[in-house]
């Protein structure tokens, strides 16, 4: 049995139907269908435990703590890290901005960074810091070789993700951070889209900072990650302050003392149940398996770029990017008349049942340089089948057509 | 610990063997059940019997029978509890553990540290290092700063603000995965700095620390003996320790709820220690795969006069050395500790799988550092394995033998979660067992 054949039914969104159609859901870029476990998990929590973390000292409030570390180990295992190295946050967007804070970064201070890059890896280091874009082609892909000349005395950082939302092009990052550690600069991957996707190892990787959000790996909406090695966390400036994260805080002198990381920077009462769902999202991962949802992906992704291709009047993005780099997302471009990306993504939903994105998919810059007024995003993940793929090229070819 | 006001044997280094223990043991109980409300509520205990009758006449206490009553119904009339807790001559103690597992205990002042120098003198090794003369007992503690419900520290630490002569308390961390090598630098320096005598720590702490020192070519320098508690003793963790520690290691067996049990003597056996308790070995019904002779430990406190408890199952399982002598009272040695009922494996066809029983399956496993059992459901054990290397397929066949009828699924992992409580646990279950089913209980 195919691994999309196994998981399927665990889907509860996936049974629905749609304006008469079966539910084809192509639009994991943006979140992914939730998992029974994942459901049963936030549910369990409700009704069963309903507590504060960190602070009862009640039974419900132990077991609340307890459901949501484990989730801060399921993390930890997931990219072989230390739990302790684990800050949880609200998704990937707050954990660039803890760091783009926490460094301190002036306007001189230059962080480098493909110009393909989604807002969430793109706006702080503008707001903070002077961008300095590697420049992209005409498909939305970065042109890797003028990356070690962006690398100056005053780069601070490498920011890059890992898989681009847009082109879903792998990022070649042994090389980037080999170059950037030869100028001694920290490497910050954004692991929105590959978290789920790809086996991922920040030793192995040599990196230093990595940020991640739940709800594009099966788990709720609403939390993250960002993982940084252990002496980063420890110099990073604190993001927010207030209860849970101090251990001392004295009325007189007005000296407080924050909590060992990674609580210092989980100032506040967090998302409880949407962390604990995240556990139970990655549990669910791990237990299919990176390598196994990796195949699938290598598998679904060429089958699908080879049928869409062949639609006349659809035009893929980087679409001579081999499937070994990239994941099973195609983004394209059809050729309607009179329909605007969004409408034909619409359309695909409203008449055919398919869920996918239209639009700029939160990369302004990287439409403007490819001269794209939007674009369709088709996003598989391991639940996702050839059939899918079918319904959504037999829709395209009608709306082309 | 105030070691220094602990009466000496006249020979150094031995405890001789109490004859009197079970009389002594009858008296306790009987005094105990007359004089203790929440015992005289039951009824009292009659008197002119053996310890084995006057054992059988009463129930088991369990933790939440314990849990159930408030400090008034643990003191003799005679005395006010409240009073004595303002003044100190009671202290309130919380013990560690889940919601199941944890209790509120009074210890007469001083009761801990009088029992605990007592226990650890029946070993004649530790007993002439604490008494070397011309050099001072100088003890280092290595265990989580985390007590009762809440976080005890309040930021770092200096030396001297850790120091209370002759104890060092060494971690200042929640437990070790928040160790940086800079903590654990400062830790083995202190060690040194110390001239640490004895050294008595949580084993998967001083494992930790051991690696470190492993790593950077150090050593723990520790100069008379190391004393493993706690929490129980892993084979990954005794074989990090012995990376960087050779000396004599030793394990001392107690639960704060009734002070020390057993401390293992210099002939490796582990000595029920005297005075302080009587302990009654029930044995196990049921098979138990991995282990020989377990029996679920159950004891009746003999010098409290706050909250003494009997008959009350502490909630471990050890294995019984029938073949060693019992040397200071007629309790029998033990060969191990097995670890907590709570946490052992139950089989569908009931058989107990233990802690210690896994860990010794595993023990073979050179990458292996720690891991983590969990059953949820009695046909599904799920393990999670910290290591070196792929080990997942070695652990699988080394533990399918001892789990029969169990599901079990491999999962690697980058650590283990500590506690609330600092501590790790190697096996979790989530479902109870009847221990009248699973042991033979002495009853009238």
């Amino acid at each position: 049995m195919s691994v999309d054949d196994r998981v399927r039914g665990e889907f509860p969104l996936l049974s629905r139907m749609l304006n008469g159609e079966r539910l084809v859901f192509l639009d994991s870029a943006s979140t992914t269908p939730k998992p029974r476990v994942v459901i049963d998990a936030v549910r369990d929590y409700y009704e069963r435990v309903t507590a504060n973390v960190h602070r009862g000292v009640h039974a419900l409030g132990e077991e609340a703590t307890d459901l949501y570390e484990a989730a801060r180990l399921e993390v930890a295992s997931l990219i072989n890290a230390s739990p302790s190295e684990i800050v949880f946050v609200r998704g990937t967007t707050e954990a660039i901005n803890l760091v783009a804070h926490g460094m301190g970064l002036g306007p001189e201070d230059e962080v480098v960074f493909p110009e393909s890059e989604h807002h969430a890896n793109w706006l702080p280091w503008r707001v903070r810091a002077r961008p300095v874009p590697v420049p992209i082609d005409a498909d939305g892909l970065p042109q890797w070789d003028r990356f070690e000349s962006l690398l100056g005395p005053r780069t601070k950082l490498v920011a890059v993700g890992h898989v681009s939302n847009v082109t879903g092009a792998i990022a070649p990052l042994a090389r980037i951070v080999e170059l950037a550690k030869k100028k001694g600069v920290p490497v910050l991957v954004d692991a929105a889209q590959s978290i789920s996707h790809l086996p991922i190892d920040v030793r192995a990787l040599g990196i230093d900072f990595l940020a991640a959000s739940s709800h594009k790996a099966f788990g709720p909406s609403g939390v993250g990650f960002l993982w940084a090695k252990r002496e980063l966390l420890d110099r990073l400036a604190l993001y927010q302050v207030g209860g849970g994260m101090v251990s001392l805080n004295e009325e007189l002198d007005g000296r407080f003392v924050p909590r060992d990381a990674p609580f210092r920077f989980e100032a506040g009462t967090p998302a409880i149940e949407a962390t604990i769902g995240m556990g139970a999202a990655i549990r669910f991962l791990r237990s299919i398996g990176l390598g196994a949802v990796r195949e699938h992906d290598e598998q679904l992704g060429a089958y699908m770029l080879d049928r869409l291709r062949k639609v006349s009047g659809v035009r893929v993005l980087a679409d001579g990017l081999p499937m070994t780099e990239r994941i099973a997302l195609a983004t394209i471009v059809v050729d309607a008349p009179g329909m605007t990306q969004e409408n034909i993504a619409r359309a695909l939903s409203d008449t055919f049942g398919v869920c996918v994105s239209g639009g700029f998919h939160c990369a302004h810059v990287l439409h403007a340089r490819a001269k794209l007024d939007g674009t369709v995003r088709a996003s598989p993940h391991v639940f996702n089948g050839e059939q899918d793929v079918d319904r959504l090229v037999d829709g395209l070819t009608q709306i082309v057509g | 610990m105030q070691t220094q006001h602990v009466a000496k044997n006249k020979i150094l280094g031995q405890t001789p063997k109490d004859p009197t223990h079970e009389r002594r043991a009858v008296d306790a109980i009987v005094r105990a059940a007359d004089e203790i409300p929440f015992y005289s509520k039951r009824g009292g205990v009659a008197r002119g019997l053996t310890l084995a009758q006057t054992l059988s006449s009463m129930p088991l206490l369990f933790k939440k029978d314990v849990r159930a009553a408030l400090p008034k119904a643990w003191v003799s009339k005679d005395r006010d509890a409240r009073a004595e807790l303002e003044s100190g001559a009671l202290e309130l103690v919380e013990t560690s553990g889940s919601t199941e597992e944890r209790l509120r205990i009074l210890w007469d002042k001083g009761w801990w540290l009088r029992q605990e120098a007592r226990a650890m003198r029946t070993n004649a090794l530790v007993a002439r290092a604490m008494d070397s003369v011309g050099s001072p007992y100088k003890e280092a503690i290595l265990t989580t700063p985390v007590c009762g419900g809440g976080v005890c520290h309040t930021g770092d630490l200096t030396f001297e603000e850790r120091l209370d002569d002759p104890h060092l308390f060494l971690n200042m961390r929640p437990d070790p995965t928040f160790w940086g090598a800079l903590d654990m630098t400062r830790m083995l320096d202190e060690l040194a700095r110390h001239k640490t005598v004895g050294l008595e720590a949580d084993p998967a702490y001083l494992a930790a620390l051991a690696e470190h020192a492993h790593q950077h070519g150090r050593k723990i320098e520790v100069g008379g003996f190391v004393q493993l508690t706690y929490a129980q003793t892993t084979q990954a963790h005794l074989r990090s320790i012995r990376r960087a520690y050779a000396g004599p290691i030793f394990q001392l067996y107690g639960a704060s709820e009734v002070g020390v049990l057993f401390m293992q003597g210099e002939d490796g056996w582990l000595h029920h220690a005297p005075i302080t308790t009587h302990v009654e070995l029930l044995r196990a019904k049921v098979p138990t795969p991995g282990s020989v002779d377990v029996a679920l430990v159950v004891v009746s406190t003999l010098d409290r006069a706050a909250q003494p408890l009997l008959r009350f199952v502490v909630g471990d399982l050890v294995s019984v050395a029938n073949e060693a002598p019992a040397r200071f009272t007629t309790v029998p040695a033990l060969r191990s500790v097995e670890g907590r009922l709570q946490d052992a494996v139950v089989r569908p066809d009931g058989a107990i799988v233990t802690c210690a029983a896994i860990d010794r399956a595993l023990a073979t496993i050179e990458g292996l550092v720690q891991f983590q059992l969990q059953q949820r459901e009695p046909a599904a054990v799920e393990i999670d394995v910290v290591s070196r290397g792929d080990v997942n397929a070695d652990v699988k066949r080394a533990l399918d033998p001892l789990l029969l009828g169990v599901r079990l699924e491999v999962r690697s992992a980058t650590a283990i979660a500590a506690e609330a409580s600092g501590k790790f646990r190697v096996v979790r279950r989530s479902f109870p067992i009847d221990v009248h089913a699973a042991f033979e209980v002495l009853q009238s």
